[in-house]
């Protein structure tokens, strides 16, 4: 039986703005084990991306615990939480969010700088493989402005693998991709899943929620479904 | 009601509340800066009010103790061009304040309640009665005395004897509060008084208005009164060259405005930075909101629209920036008009100069106009696509070779080569941000060269001078042999001085024996020849004049020169120059023999002393001493002590620096705020990336290293640039001290300082740098993710 990675309890998120709160999860209960592929899903403004950040520590709850990895990330000092989610995570956004002064080898060396994760020359070695794996081994010195869409969702792909983590994160990964770009991308989260890793990520696309393992379903802060 | 999108460009300058403060700051102390410029005109405000209740004399004359009765007084109040005569007793001594004794001017008033020029007003106490005085008030504000009514002060009567004359009350003179400045003490009394005190029987000085104030009528009317005074009196010359003052000028008011025109370049500098941060901040803005003014377009607003939206959001920036700068102005123009002339005597209520207030509020507006005017024409040429396109963050890095150089450093950390690359993300920012940093170097390093080379020129002003101790007065001769034997004398050494114009240039002419020990010619001529004693001998006219003179009159070495004394005018030949910083390279030297001659009067001005020793102790003891000597044998003197007088011209000097550093340190601080607000600008552009970053596991000092470097790259290349503009700078400083307090100035760069330049550069730059960090490692990645 495959031990458990993710676990959420009565999971509260209120955001206030002004005047204005907004409950964006409701008293949300989850449980995710390892090398599970999951796709959230559900409406805009449900509370998918919210529920993502939770698990990420991006954003901390307002009531509830959330747990990863066997460790009570809401309780975490913010540069702790940093480290750990670089040691633990990785990260895929809609837009890449590459540092457009780095190169690509570089984008996907940093999150093993910061770790301090081997010597240089190691880094350097793991991100090669890392770039080679996403089809990228000839484009190691290209900065981001010197790539395509589906290039640049490469390189954050490699680098969401630097520290070689057991989870991996997507928020809406290929939603800002046309469909041949991401049929390729899924090929390759879904190798990385079949490697071993947990894969999480959050879809507007039917088809690709289709090819989860598990579909969680949400609605108003909830999850109603998975 | 304003129109939706009038309310836009005003609530847009609260969404970024530090922004706007720091770009108000800005302006606010660009526009303050200019308030320097008021100085001189409130000065002359005030001065023209107090000049007429003063009733100041034009023509100032000082004599030798001369009976006048008033027959003498209605027939020179009728010479030609004549308005109004009043004659004083006025006479120089000595007085103690505690232990020490000072020089005092005691000015004795006929009649208080009737004088007719030069006015002394009461101000508080009562009138003196015999052997009593007001005290001028500049006395105690200058430190020089801060005796109080019901004091007694002890003053060295011409006799020798010690005479308490009682301090009724305070009083204050534009005439003479001036003398207060150079550390002698200023006290008024009745005439009597000063006769019985300075053994004088009539007046010293005679102040006399005229009618033609030009300078052919007023040497006119000096020579009638000359000429009536040698036929009709007992004097047979003018003591000093005649005090002449025209219209509404008073004492000082050519240095007071040459300082003030001095800061007037500083001023312009003040306001070009502050034209840098705002072309800058408006800059910002607009790349900021780049999405906006397509979705402004989207629905229908023309460039006009779009342009006139961010123009509202520059004026309303620059009128209150300015509005804040006018009120500050205001103050630190009186602050400044009452600090610098104090010394000077003048004493001013609170004044505005309104013309100056409405010209701040109009340049301040007009300058954040120009400003921001490439910002807003772009603005207005942007378009839809191209805007709602726009991330906020530039995706072009790497095109230019620049942004290629910067990727070298392979070695370096991660972070900090994220930081310097960083540098070439928004390369207008970064320049005007480095030529604020060069700007704030170049003026440090200015000032500080300017500083040493004021150091430098008193230095070398006074290593010439070999004397340990200068007696001012005359000592009979009989007495010389008396002082050369006293204990830890060494040499002793007789000189003239008097006052003299060569040209336009009033001097001040030094007769040295010409053997003197008291001034090592040998290290100082540059041209020509010291006197022989054959000149001596015979009084030949001859002279060796400073090179600043000589260059700024067309004087060379063999050229027979017009010298214009008290006794009158003289034809005396330069033989030789010298390189020499004394009296501001502006030195004229005679025989001493030459220059009795000239004056008429065989007796010396005082002699120069060379001690045995230069222990301070033993130097002041014999100043002391010598006094005594001299006061025994009914000789009042003055003593000047080498050491002492190096000390105060330097601490003098000084002043005049602190001026200009007052100023520079305004626009060093507005780089500063500049350095600061860019930095905060770069935060604020990549808090979505210090959200990335943190996601990827970058902690707070990651974090800080990537902008520190950023800051720090820019702050060092800012210093490497500054050095040598610096140099410029500072060699325009001293060009315009030199021009302005007509002082002779060594051409000189603070070599020694550019270790220094570089610490505080560096340590400036961590400090400043300090907030914008802070900021930067408080988003959390949810908050700095979300951030539009």
């Amino acid at each position: 039986m495959a031990a458990r990675l993710i676990e959420l309890r009565k999971v509260d998120k209120e955001y206030t703005t002004g005047k204005l709160s907004y409950h964006a999860l409701k008293e949300v209960d989850l449980d995710l084990d390892e090398g599970e592929l999951a796709a959230i899903v559900g409406p805009s403004g449900c509370g998918k991306s919210t529920l993502l950040n939770m698990v990420t520590g991006i954003d901390r709850p307002t009531s509830g615990t959330v747990t990863v990895a066997g460790e009570r990330i809401d309780t975490m000092k913010e540069d702790a939480l940093a480290s750990w989610r670089g040691r633990n995570l990785g990260i895929i956004f809609q837009f890449f969010q590459l540092f457009p002064t780095l190169t690509a080898l570089e984008n996907a060396m940093l999150p093993m700088d910061f770790a301090r994760r081997g010597t240089i020359a190691e880094r350097e070695e793991t991100a090669k493989r890392n770039l080679a794996l996403v089809g990228l081994a000839e484009k190691l010195g290209n900065l981001p402005s010197e790539l395509s869409g589906g290039e640049q969702q490469r390189v954050a792909i490699a680098r969401s693998l630097a520290n070689d983590p057991k989870l991996i994160i997507g928020d809406e990964p290929t939603g800002n991709l046309d469909s041949k770009t991401e049929e390729r991308m899924f090929d390759i989260i879904k190798t990385l899943s079949e490697q071993g890793k947990t894969v999480v990520y959050v879809t507007h696309s039917a088809a690709l929620a289709q090819r989860a393992g598990r579909r969680i379903r949400m609605l108003d802060g909830k999850i109603v479904e998975g | 009601m304003p129109s939706a999108l009038a309310r836009k460009s005003l609530r847009d300058l609260s969404r970024r509340r530090a922004r706007t403060v720091f770009t108000v700051l800005t302006i606010a102390l660009g526009v303050a800066g200019m308030s320097m410029l008021a100085v001189s005109d409130l000065a002359d405000r005030g001065m023209r009010e107090q000049i007429e209740s003063a009733r100041m004399y034009n023509v100032n004359i000082h004599v030798t103790d001369v009976d006048l009765d008033g027959t003498n007084m209605r027939e020179l109040g009728a010479i030609a061009n004549v308005k109004a005569v009043d004659a004083r007793a006025t006479i120089w001594t000595r007085m103690y304040i505690g232990e020490r004794r000072a020089y005092v001017i005691l000015v004795g008033v006929e009649d208080f309640g009737h004088q007719t020029l030069d006015v002394i007003t009461r101000e508080s106490g009562d009138l003196p009665g015999p052997m009593e005085a007001l005290t001028e008030e500049a006395n105690a504000r200058n430190g020089v005395y801060g005796g109080r009514e019901g004091d007694a002060a002890r003053v060295i009567a011409r006799n020798g004897t010690v005479v308490e004359i009682g301090i009724t009350g305070t009083a204050r003179s534009l005439v003479y509060a001036p003398d207060t400045y150079d550390g002698i003490v200023v006290l008024y009394c009745g005439i009597q008084t000063v006769r019985a005190v300075g053994n004088v029987s009539g007046y010293t000085s005679l102040s006399f208005q005229l009618g033609d104030q030009s300078k052919a009528a007023v040497d006119r009317t000096v020579e009638d009164v000359r000429d009536y005074l040698t036929a009709h009196t007992s004097v047979v010359a003018f003591d000093q060259l005649p005090l002449l003052r025209v219209g509404y000028d008073w004492p000082q008011k050519e240095v007071f405005n040459n300082i003030l025109e001095s800061l007037a370049i500083l001023t312009v500098i003040i306001l070009l930075a502050s034209a840098f941060l705002i072309s800058n901040t408006m800059n910002t803005i607009i790349s900021e909101q780049r999405r906006e003014i397509g979705q402004m377009k989207a629905i229908g607003a023309t460039s006009r629209q779009v342009f006139t939206s961010f123009l509202t959001t520059s004026f309303v920036i620059g009128a209150i920036g300015a509005a804040v700068g006018a009120v500050l102005g205001v103050l630190i123009s009186y602050e400044v008009l009452v600090t610098f002339s104090r010394p000077f005597g003048m004493s001013f209520g609170f004044m505005v100069d309104v013309p100056m207030v409405a010209l701040s509020l109009v340049v301040g507006v007009g300058i954040v106009l120009l400003a921001s005017m490439p910002a807003l024409v772009r603005s207005a040429r942007v378009s839809v696509r191209e805007a709602l396109e726009s991330s906020g963050i530039s995706a072009s890095y790497g095109e230019g070779a620049f942004d290629r150089l910067l990727m070298r450093g392979k070695g370096l950390p991660r972070t900090v080569q994220m930081g310097v690359r960083n540098v070439a993300r928004k390369k207008g920012r970064s320049l005007a941000t480095l030529l604020q940093i060069t700007l704030a170097v170049a003026l440090f390093m200015g000032m500080l060269s300017l500083a040493k080379a004021v150091a430098v020129a008193t230095d070398e002003a006074w290593a010439p001078r070999t004397f340990d101790i200068r007696v001012e007065g005359t000592v009979p001769a009989e007495l010389v042999d008396d002082i050369a034997a006293m204990d830890g004398v060494s040499t002793v050494d007789p000189y003239v001085t008097a006052k003299a114009l060569i040209g336009t240039h009033g001097v001040e002419i030094w007769g040295y024996s010409p053997d003197t020990r008291a001034w090592d010619y040998r290290s100082t001529m540059s041209a020509g020849r010291w006197f022989t004693a054959e000149e001596n001998r015979t009084n030949a006219s001859v002279m060796v004049v400073g090179t600043a003179l000589a260059s700024l009159e067309g004087i060379g070495v063999g050229d027979r020169v017009h010298v214009m004394l008290a006794t009158g005018d003289a034809l005396v030949e330069v033989v030789g120059l010298q390189d020499s910083f004394m009296d501001m390279g502006q030195s004229v030297l005679m025989p001493v023999g030459s220059l009795q001659h000239l004056l008429r009067d065989p007796s010396n001005s005082g002699v120069f002393i060379q001690t045995t020793t230069k222990d301070r102790g033993v130097i002041d003891r014999l100043s002391v001493n010598l006094e005594d000597f001299m006061l025994a044998r009914g000789v009042t003197v003055g003593i000047m002590i080498h050491y002492v007088s190096q000390a105060q011209d330097k601490a003098s000097n000084n002043g005049t620096v602190m001026i200009f550093l007052f100023v520079s340190m305004l626009v060093v601080l507005i780089c500063m705020i500049g350095l600061m607000s860019t930095l905060t600008m770069n935060v604020l552009d990549r808090t979505k990336e210090i959200g990335m970053l943190r996601c990827i596991g970058a902690r707070a000092r990651d974090i800080r290293r990537v902008f520190s470097t950023e800051g720090l790259f820019l702050a060092l290349v800012g210093w490497g640039v500054g050095l040598p503009l610096g140099g410029l700078i500072g060699f325009f400083l001293q060009a315009q001290v030199k021009e302005t307090m007509r002082m002779m100035l060594p051409v000189y760069y603070a070599w020694a300082f550019v270790p220094w330049a570089f610490l505080v550069t560096v340590v400036g730059t961590l400090l400043v740098i300090q907030v914008p960090m802070l900021r930067a490692t408080r988003f959390r990645p949810g908050d700095a993710l979300r951030y539009q």
